[in-house]
């Protein structure tokens, strides 16, 4: 299999683009150097110029004519997950009261795409229902059990081995969160369920004969006053934990 | 390996300083004094406690349909808390209920414990009785016998006011004595002014139950 290992834009990409692409190459290509690690620059620059809409018709043009196309991702492989999910607080009333989520199953798939020998791209979809507790503690340190909160995310990721069995990853996605519609937290968040996300997480491969490995993740999310009528007058950042295993490579 | 040491030190730093706060919901006092004069002391339902309200049909006058005033009532006072403190569902028998309503002409369905029943001439009263011993509230035998667990009973009457709208502020009003408010605001603009002519809970209305809710209670009924 050919790889082409220059990010030089495409003949076909207009000057200002060339000019444009040349000058990530070489701060990209300084970052490699530091770090020793060349397939980075390839990364880098595939995540810049998705993200950056005057460089798309870069991205978007055609290699030189008699030049074969450089495959940029590995064929994609799905991993299944499975696991335990706890969190923090959704929200905390100055006068003693806290709903929280409970600890609940997790269960996900992901998709994942190599990028280079250490490197992928992932795209994974994870769901939990855990039941949100209100904790009366200004009351007598009562607790109510206040109902299921559906719990779904989607994250795209990057994922990096660092060492033959340890890989780190990041990601940004969305949340969905549907809560019962008597507490407050979701009876007032009406306006949008969906929430962005910041997932930062792990992976140790437990043995090498099977693709399983032991999977952590936090995630954060801002919960709270998306309508007037909220009482979350302060919204606040919501954390959230996964344990579990993954299978598959 | 050193590279990726280099880029997990910001990343534990970005996750220690986002991690500073949790979404708050700020402190709230009392629009109103809520605990009843009479008691001296507030009184609450158990938190997270579903409340059987029975709707007693006898002896009703024409032109006042009480279930539907209770129902309505039942909804507006559950818009007013935000961590599901109680709820109130009507039941089909006195023997489900924690409340009954009735009109000032129906006869009792429980007998008033070691308490004797307010007179007057009240358009409503919201009535239990506190255990001789301890911060609780009587349980109310059925008259008709067999397990009951009643320890309130409110009765309405629709003599008193002169129209339906008003009946409606009143039973509105007395099912706020019965999640907690003990009291009487001294704003013509809340349902729990002495003489109601709203039909929701205000905001002054909402704030002063969540307080109490929100207290150790006096009673527990």
């Amino acid at each position: 299999m050919s790889r082409r290992r220059s990010t030089a834009p495409s003949p076909h990409a207009p000057p200002r683009c060339r000019a444009r692409v040349s000058s990530l190459r070489s701060a990209v290509t300084t970052l490699s150097t530091r770090t020793g690690v060349p397939l980075l620059s390839r990364v880098a620059i595939c995540v810049l110029l998705a993200a950056t809409p005057p460089l798309v018709p870069c991205a978007l043009a055609q290699p030189a004519a008699g030049q074969p196309a450089a495959p940029r991702f590995g064929r994609p492989t799905l991993r299944a997950l499975a696991g335990l999910a706890f969190g923090t607080a959704y929200a905390e009333d100055a006068n003693g009261t806290t709903v929280s989520p409970g600890l609940a199953p997790l269960v996900g798939v992901e998709g994942a795409s190599r990028v280079g020998a250490r490197t992928a791209l992932t795209l994974s979809l994870r769901a939990s229902r855990p039941g949100a507790t209100v904790e009366f503690e200004g009351a007598g340190s009562r607790e109510v059990e206040g109902g299921g909160v559906t719990t779904v995310d989607v994250v795209l990721g990057a994922e990096r081995l660092v060492h033959d069995l340890v890989a780190v990853r990041g990601g940004v996605g969305l949340l969905y969160l549907k809560g019962p519609e008597a507490l407050a937290p979701f009876r007032f968040n009406n306006a949008s369920s969906v929430r962005p996300l910041l997932d930062l997480g792990g992976d140790v491969r437990l043995t090498r004969r099977y693709p399983l490995s032991a999977s952590v993740a936090w995630q954060g999310f801002r919960y709270g006053a998306a309508t007037v009528a909220d009482p979350i007058d302060e919204a606040g950042l919501v954390q959230r934990w996964t344990v579990g295993v993954r299978y598959g490579r | 390996m050193a590279a990726s040491v280099r880029w997990l030190r910001p990343a534990a730093l970005a996750v220690a300083l986002l991690a500073c706060d949790a979404p708050t919901v700020p402190p709230e006092a009392p629009a109103y004094d809520p605990v009843s004069p009479a008691l001296g002391r507030s009184y609450r339902w158990p938190l997270g406690r579903t409340i059987g309200v029975y709707v007693d049909p006898t002896a009703a006058p024409d032109r006042s349909d009480l279930a539907d005033a209770t129902r309505r009532a039942s909804e507006q006072w559950a818009q007013a808390i935000h961590y599901g403190e109680f709820t109130l569902r009507l039941v089909s028998s006195p023997a489900e209920a924690d409340v009954i309503v009735h009109h000032a002409d129906a006869p009792l369905l429980v007998s008033t414990g070691g308490c004797s029943y307010p007179g007057g001439g009240a358009g409503g009263v919201t009535f239990f009785c506190p255990a001789l011993a301890g911060d609780s509230a009587e349980t109310l035998p059925l008259l008709v016998g067999g397990p009951g667990r009643v320890k309130v009973d409110v009765r309405v009457d629709r003599g008193r006011v002169d129209s339906e709208h008003a009946f409606r502020a009143l039973v509105a009003h007395e099912l706020g004595h019965v999640v907690g408010i003990g009291a009487h605001s001294d704003d013509p603009a809340d349902l729990m002014f002495g003489a109601p002519g709203v039909l929701a809970p205000s905001a002054r209305d909402a704030r002063t139950l969540r307080y109490v809710l929100h207290q150790p209670p006096g009673y527990t009924l």
